[in-house]
């Protein structure tokens, strides 16, 4: 039985961290922009798709796929930042029908492009065994999972709070007008967020896709589970946001263990209304209007 | 000038009225119907998206409300022998329930928070059909779904029936909606969509319009679901997922950005899109979301007007061409 | 009985003290100006009483009714009827259309009685009523225009006759004439005074131009730093040692 939750709690731990992976570059996004980046979850399919490309297609190191995966989405958010964001910044309430345009659009290109069949990359060498601690197993890929997503929870707050590129953009979210007086303009610290936001959803793209399948869906499950975490941690705040993909991962790694995930998707969703009608602000976010 | 416009688009709407009720008799068969069958389902259902759209909420759960007519329907008529009438009404005020419970929370919240309470909704309901197998027999759906029983003397075993069902169905919700839409709580509604604290501090009731707003239109989406459920009589989940609901709320985006008319143009672009494009060469029908992601797109970035901005500077353009050929005819009057 | 009654009224923001145990009445047909240095609460004392905001502690009385903690709809419909420092209209409506909204507060929207034959005469009753407010507001030449093309100007005095239109017994007016030219505040003022004399309404002016404040107002109230310092008629205050502190000297 122990042996049980503890499985059940690495498994919960993964979920977290993938969600994680993806979650971030959404609420960096989220923060700075005010807007909610549905389509991150196409870019993070698309991530997904190039690693795949560069690593069995074109015969690649995977550390070489991963930044080819990287590089596309980031290419991607860039030109989403550049065309349509810019186009509709007055109005941030459009963001999400700009957003499900683009999903729709990207996720029937990969359809196009890569075909309708589901695809499966293997795990990165050196990362193929399983772990053992006692009678709990961890996958090699998912470990490194957990290990990126400690790093990019680290870098991240450490960039936010120290880096000049992170200190602008905080100022820009904080106070556009200001911020913009002292030299940092609105359209280069958006272009910066989408462009690490992209980078993120590449590097979860490369890393998430040896434990699952690739097809042009998975970006928009996660999407909505990275939204809920993020609501949940609040806006603004990494921290929150690692919260968020906690509770999340565990409730879905144990309802899926013990019963049924649908009844944790029930779970959560409750959950996230009860949270919205009683805190608003989630965990640790900041005020949202 | 603006009497002659509205004269137009009454004189187009009776028209087509008419069309709808003849139409059986000039084509005996079912292909032109089932058609405009799904053309009735879609206008009330994306009318309910722009009206709610009016307020700043998007709502991307119209799928999971018809679902729960078409369910209750499908499962209290087939299995329980119920009669038709009565589960419609038990289904609209079960949708109702449902409606201001899962709104209450919702509409407290604006944007992205209130998309995201939608979606998440029609994810659930749906993944309560796949999984509740006993009732709702999973991912296989329910068929063999029986006609309505007679009411009023009026039989509904045949197509045709269905067909003018769909119709008197489609006529009254579309009131309905319209006078939600039109009268003094549509601009309340207007207000709130543009400035909702200005509105509260009036003494609009926000919440309580936005809840009543939400609730209305959602009946109306569980009725249409319960019509489609004995027009197909066969359902399943994936007719009512997620997509079903981003389509919706895409084309009322695409009408024209909280406009009536517009959603009902656009209804239309919905139902005949995919057959006409049949006609085209190189078409694949799996092209469909690429051309509505690019509607949608073009829409919000460069002509937020939509189809109904096309429709009347198309009807602008029309009256230009007459009164250059009055001006003509009345100068060749004056010279002669 | 006064109008308006705040009791001991306090509003925290997590540590930050915004107001502390402010007492305020309004009596009926009185002005009362409510000026104080920058950040000493006026306009937080505003969101407060008009429900914006829930007290963290008090009570707020209006004509012995409790509208404490409740909506700002509420407060609204019970005849407390606030305006905004942003200029609050609605921008893509006429000025006419912007009128015929405010009055919104006698109609309670229901979707089952709107049956177009009484509606058509309830709209007829709002729009001749919106035609006099116009007038009254001496804007009835530019009831077409869009309200968001206006001169900021008229943006503020239209905010101000929304405000009236919605039948108000005390109008709340949080720097109505911030930002104005010289003959902008003029009639603004003017309107404000013809307000409370026509209209007969009592009416709560926080404003930073002192000088032209004090000419007009029965009574004025000042806070700094979120407590109530003075509360008397525009000479006592103007003579009162703590108010000129506050104010450092300057100001008046």
């Amino acid at each position: 039985m122990l042996d049980m939750i503890g499985q059940a709690s690495i498994n919960s731990l993964v979920i977290a961290m993938s969600l994680f992976l993806v979650a971030a570059g959404l609420s960096l996004v989220y923060g700075i922009l005010l807007i909610i980046n549905f389509s991150h979850g196409e870019i993070f399919m698309m991530g997904s798709y190039m690693f795949w490309l560069v690593s069995t297609q074109l015969g690649l190191h995977p550390a070489l796929a991963v930044v080819g995966a990287i590089l596309f989405s980031m290419l991607l958010s860039g030109l989403i930042q550049i065309g349509p964001f810019n186009r509709i910044k007055k109005e941030p309430s459009m963001g999400f029908i700009v957003a499900l345009g683009l999903v729709y659009v990207l996720q029937t290109v990969a359809q196009i492009a890569f075909g309708l069949d589901s695809k499966t990359v293997q795990s990165f060498p050196g990362f193929t065994e399983a772990i053992k601690i006692g009678n709990i197993a961890i996958g090699g890929q998912r470990f490194l999972i957990i290990i990126v997503g400690v790093v990019v929870l680290i870098g991240l707050n450490l960039f936010m709070k120290y880096h000049r590129w992170g200190k602008g953009m905080q100022a820009l979210v904080q106070n556009p007008e200001a911020a913009e007086l002292q030299g940092i303009s609105v359209f280069k610290g958006s272009l910066y967020a989408m462009l690490i936001g992209g980078a993120l959803a590449g590097l979860a793209g490369g890393l998430i896709a040896p434990i699952s399948y690739i097809d042009a869906f998975i970006g928009s499950s996660f999407v909505l589970k990275a939204f809920a975490a993020i609501i949940i941690g609040g806006l603004g705040s990494f921290t929150g946001t690692i919260v968020g993909c906690l509770i999340w991962g565990f409730v879905e790694g144990f309802t899926g263990t013990f019963l049924d995930s649908t009844i944790g998707f029930i779970i959560m969703y409750i959950f996230v209304i009860v949270l919205i009608i009683f805190k608003p602000n989630g965990i640790m976010g900041r005020k949202v209007e | 000038m603006a009497l002659k416009k509205i004269d137009f688009k009454l004189i187009a709407m009776a028209i087509a009225l008419i069309f709808f009720i003849i139409l059986p008799f000039i084509n005996g068969t079912m292909y032109w119907q089932r058609l405009i069958m799904s053309l009735f389902l879609f206008i009330p259902v994306v009318i309910g998206c722009t009206i709610m759209a009016r307020m700043g909420a998007l709502h991307a759960a119209q799928g999971a409300f018809m679902s729960i007519g078409a369910y209750t329907v499908a499962i209290l008529t087939k299995n329980y022998g119920m009669n038709f009438w009565l589960v419609l009404l038990i289904s609209i005020v079960v949708t109702g329930i449902i409606a201001m419970c899962v709104g209450f929370p919702a509409l407290r919240v604006t944007g992205p928070y209130f998309v995201f309470m939608t979606w998440g909704l029609n994810q659930l309901v749906m993944s309560i059909w796949i999984k509740a197998e006993t009732i709702s027999n999973g991912v296989r759906g329910i068929d063999n779904i029986p006609r309505p029983s007679n009411i009023g003397g009026i039989s509904f075993n045949s197509p045709t029936a269905i067909y003018y069902l769909g119709l008197v169905l489609m006529v009254v919700c579309t009131i309905i909606l319209f006078i939600l839409y039109k009268s003094h709580f549509g601009l309340a509604m207007s207000s709130i969509g543009q400035n909702h604290i200005l509105s509260e501090s009036l003494g609009i009731n926000v919440m309580a319009v936005k809840v009543k707003a939400f609730v209305t239109v959602s009946i109306v989406a569980s009725v249409m679901g319960g019509y489609f459920a004995i027009m197909q009589t066969y359902i399943t989940p994936s007719d009512f997922g997620v997509w079903n609901s981003f389509n919706y709320v895409i084309f009322s985006i695409v009408g024209g950005i909280g406009s009536f008319v517009g959603a009902i143009y656009s209804s239309v672009v919905l139902t005949f899109f995919p057959i006409a494009m049949q006609y085209i060469p190189g078409w694949n029908p799996f092209y469909k979301p690429i051309v509505y992601g690019i509607f949608v797109l073009f829409v919000v970035m460069v002509y937020p007007r939509g189809i109904v901005g096309l429709v009347e500077n198309a009807g602008k353009g029309i009256e230009r061409i007459f009164t250059r050929n009055k001006k003509l005819v009345t100068d060749d009057i004056k010279s002669k | 009985m006064p109008l308006v009654k705040g009791i001991t009224i306090s509003k925290f923001f997590g540590g930050l003290k915004a107001l502390q145990d402010v007492d305020i009445v309004i009596n009926k047909n009185e002005l009362l100006g409510l000026i104080g240095p920058n950040g000493a609460g006026k306009s937080t004392l505003i969101n407060v009483l008009s429900g914006y905001y829930k007290p963290t502690k008090g009570r707020i009385l209006l004509d012995g009714v409790d509208v404490t903690g409740k909506n700002m709809h509420y407060a609204a419909r019970k005849g407390l009827v606030r305006s905004f420092q942003q200029a609050a209209i609605f921008k893509e409506l006429s000025v006419f259309e912007n009128v015929i909204v405010a009055q919104h507060i006698f109609d309670r929207p229901g979707i089952f009685d709107e049956i177009i034959l009484s509606h058509r005469r309830r709209q007829k009753k709002f729009e001749i009523k919106a035609e006099e407010f116009l007038d009254f507001s001496e804007m009835s030449h530019l009831k077409s225009v869009k309200a968001g093309d206006l001169p900021y100007g008229y943006q503020k005095i239209l905010g101000v006759t929304m405000a009236i239109s919605a039948n108000p017994k005390v109008l709340l007016l949080d720097e109505p004439v911030t930002g104005m030219s010289i003959g902008e505040i003029k009639q603004i003022l003017d309107l404000v005074v013809r307000i409370k004399k026509e209209k007969k309404l009592s009416v709560l002016c926080i404003e930073h131009n002192v000088r032209a404040l004090l000419e007009i107002v029965d009574r004025v109230m000042v806070l700094n730093f979120g407590e109530k310092i003075a509360d008397g008629t525009p000479e006592e205050i103007s003579n009162d040692q703590k108010v000129i502190d506050a104010y450092l000297g300057g100001g008046y």
